[in-house]
């Protein structure tokens, strides 16, 4: 008998488990940038944490951040559904686009959407927001952080007047004076 | 006969999720991040678009990168997929990617495999990527700055020992 009321215990509370079996997901956008600069690659990832204790089914991510008015999508989607997210683990996206204009920009946050568990409602969830970000503009991107090769270059051929025409000219005299010693 | 129906209730709840993809065509495009400067993380996008032979509304893919699965993630609008890593606050080299993509069955296999310890290759996947990634750079190998300290430093070398000799 004991044996019996066991069971059934142990079935209960499997059920009421199994009940309580609902899927929660947090999602994490995060700009993988040091530098944001105009017409350069910008990297964003999406991290969908399920941290609930059931399965995630038909899950949604969009974000419309990215207006084609004000960048270019390089490479990704931002609009991307996996089927199921078993609880306990996570996924990466990532989306590679190019800013179009400098200036700030508000980083807005992206949506999830959800099945948490059979029968109920999609669970809709928001990212964090990101806020505003300074996108730098070629400019002075380049004037901070490019190679300098060409200003260089040029600083050297200025250079050279003043310093090869003195060279120049006592090269000649040596030559000229040093054919004297000889003769002597 | 209760038996009979919980056969065949398993029979189609595998033809539901168990889909799989026969004679797959893939157009596949990669993205991995090389510039240093703007980031020191690496991001790498594979994206492919997938034609079967067979009905696949419901295909799940899965992807092996070097060991390591990931979940591949659908467009969705269309039969267009994309698998998507980072690796963070590491200098990334050279390296060549064999991206192996498997459906519900193969991973399965795989996950069999790897945990009994042998070796992930056994398992044929439904279709490979390869893509070279060209490594986490930051352009020109020595600084202008240097260039420019290097050459001024050499006129300066040339101007003193004529100096010297001269007044020797």
């Amino acid at each position: 008998m004991k044996l019996y009321l066991g069971i059934v215990l142990l079935l209960l509370t499997a059920f009421a488990k199994g009940d309580d079996e609902k899927a929660k997901i947090i999602l994490v956008k995060r700009i993988l940038n040091d530098i944001i600069t105009e017409r350069n690659d910008l990297a964003i990832e999406y991290n969908l944490y399920n941290i609930g204790d059931g399965v995630a089914t038909d899950v949604e991510l969009a974000d419309s951040s990215f207006h084609e008015s004000d960048f270019e999508l390089i490479s990704g989607m931002t609009s991307v559904k996996w089927s199921r997210i078993n609880a306990g683990s996570n996924v990466t996206h990532a989306v590679v686009v190019q800013p179009l204009r400098a200036g700030d920009f508000n980083f807005t946050s992206a949506v999830v959407q959800y099945v948490s568990e059979k029968g109920v409602d999609v669970t809709f969830g928001y990212s964090n927001e990101i806020g505003e970000q300074e996108i730098l503009s070629l400019k002075e991107y380049n004037r901070l952080h490019a190679s300098h090769m060409m200003e260089w270059g040029l600083f050297a051929l200025w250079c050279m007047p003043s310093i090869d025409v003195p060279l120049l000219l006592y090269y000649l005299s040596k030559r000229k004076y040093s054919k004297k010693v000889k003769k002597n | 006969m209760s038996s009979l129906k919980l056969f065949l209730c398993l029979f189609l709840a595998y033809c539901v999720n168990g889909q799989s993809c026969i004679q797959p065509s893939v157009s596949p495009s990669s993205y991995s991040s090389t510039n240093q400067k703007l980031s020191k993380s690496t991001a790498f996008v594979v994206e492919f678009s997938l034609k079967c032979a067979s009905k696949t509304d419901n295909l799940q893919l899965y992807a092996d990168i070097d060991g390591v699965q990931f979940p591949v993630t659908k467009s969705s609008e269309s039969e267009h997929y994309q698998v998507s890593w980072t690796v963070k606050d590491k200098k990334t080299v050279a390296h060549n990617f064999d991206v192996r993509f498997f459906d519900e069955e193969g991973y399965n296999n795989l996950r069999k495999v790897i945990r009994s310890g042998q070796s992930p290759e056994s398992i044929k996947p439904l279709f490979n990527v390869d893509f070279q990634h060209p490594g986490l750079s930051s352009g020109f190998w020595i600084k202008a700055e240097f260039l420019g300290l290097a050459v001024a430093v050499l006129v300066l070398y040339v101007v003193c020992r004529e100096r010297s000799q001269i007044i020797s």
